[in-house]
């Protein structure tokens, strides 16, 4: 029985020694090798108008980092529960100005910068916390592949859209390091932890 | 066969006459299990069809979300409203209502689809959980209910 007890301990110390340190979070996408430099995909370049008419630039989330969903006003599923989660982010960091978050609409006919900022004033948001941001279609739809996020338009899916609920989490370099589900609280739980190990490795304090 | 004999540890329970007993309580053990689900307990086939059509919106617990979607967890709606939720399931709802002193003016989109049936277990759970105490609704009543708005959708009324 000691015999057991003694190894019991070793292992447990050992258990102990492996205990990863701070996570560092993964550069997401495919990345080329060229010339023996590692390319890693980015973000291009865009340029969308946001509730209060302004214009939204990656200059915007300059020295910060950001997440970005899609959506719509008139969305009959997913997009609820996703704003809910999104709300949860949005109360917890409010008042971080290293970050924040930008909601894309998909319904460009329908969603008017109006009707933004209508919706923001209902869900109680606002800037410099949270952009809900409309723009030239293709403009919206190609971006969105580049987010690793799906936005397709499908008059058979309900409310004329098919898209992911995803959250996706972007570094200051313009690259994505972290995304969860949108409408699972437990993921987007593990989802807040990425945020301030991402803030930790390049923000710094506040 | 003297009950005590089931109690004897010297009888293994390989001795013939252990095993049929087994067998035989098994067998009476599997068919209570099974003649309990022949009689589906309304509140589960309700709650399924909540997750299913009403939790994206209105969220799990009911609670729904800020100013866009009311709550269904201790709603004064639900009471104050009770002959007409049928018809909201089943046609939406498009207007401006309050909810707990609070207004909404919003779309909810009806889910046609839901029979007479599964309209009457989504409102029994509704109504009765997240501390809502509501009392139940009976099939005839949702028939008869459903049956008006479904005349007045056909006038034009609705
Ligand atoms: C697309 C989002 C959405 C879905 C899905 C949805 N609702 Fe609603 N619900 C709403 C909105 C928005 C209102 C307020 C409508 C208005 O202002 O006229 C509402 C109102 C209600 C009301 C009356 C107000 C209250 O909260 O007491 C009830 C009851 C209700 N819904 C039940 C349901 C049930 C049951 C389901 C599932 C079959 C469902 N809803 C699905 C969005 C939704």
């Amino acid at each position: 029985m000691k015999y057991f007890l003694f190894l019991l301990t070793i292992l447990a110390a050992l258990a102990a020694c492996t205990q990863p340190g701070p996570r560092s979070l993964p550069i997401l996408g495919e990345r080329d090798v060229v010339n023996g430099d590692t390319i890693y995909p980015t973000i291009p370049d865009f340029s969308f108008v946001d509730q209060d008419s302004q214009v939204v630039t990656n200059a915007t989330f300059k020295d910060k980092i950001y997440m970005v969903d899609f959506f719509f006003i008139h969305c009959p599923t997913i997009c609820p529960k996703v704003k809910a989660n999104g709300l949860r982010i949005y109360q917890k960091y409010k008042n971080d100005n290293r970050l924040a978050i930008l909601s894309h609409s998909i319904d460009v006919k329908n969603d008017t910068v109006a009707a933004l900022k209508r919706h923001a004033e209902k869900l109680g948001i606002g800037k410099p916390g949270w952009y809900l941001v409309t723009g030239d279609h293709d403009a919206i739809y190609s971006i969105a592949d580049d987010y690793f996020s799906v936005a397709i338009e499908n008059p058979d899916a309900p409310g004329g859209f098919d898209h992911s609920g995803r959250i996706i989490l972007v570094d200051k370099n313009r690259h994505v390091r972290s995304f969860c589900d949108g409408t699972d609280a437990a993921d987007v739980d593990r989802f807040m932890q990425d945020i301030d190990i991402l803030l930790a490795e390049e923000i710094g304090e506040k | 066969m003297p009950k005590t004999w089931f109690y004897n540890h010297e009888v293994t329970l390989s001795h013939p006459v252990i095993r049929a007993n087994i067998f035989f309580n098994t067998f009476l053990l599997t068919a209570i299990i099974g003649l309990s689900a022949c009689e589906p307990n309304t509140f589960q086939e309700g709650e399924r069809l909540y997750k299913a059509q009403c939790a994206n919106c209105h969220m799990d617990d009911g609670i729904g979300l800020s100013a866009l979607i009311p709550p269904i967890a201790g709603s004064d709606y639900l009471p104050a409203n009770r002959d007409i939720l049928p018809c909201i399931i089943r046609y939406g709802l498009k207007d401006t209502i309050v909810v707990n002193g609070k207004t909404y003016a919003e779309i909810m989109p009806g889910v046609a689809k839901l029979t007479d049936v599964q309209i009457t277990n989504l409102l029994n759970f509704i109504n009765n959980s997240w501390g809502n105490q509501n009392g139940l609704y009976r099939l005839e009543e949702v028939q008869a209910t459903l049956e008006e708005c479904r005349l007045q959708v056909q006038r034009g009324e609705r």
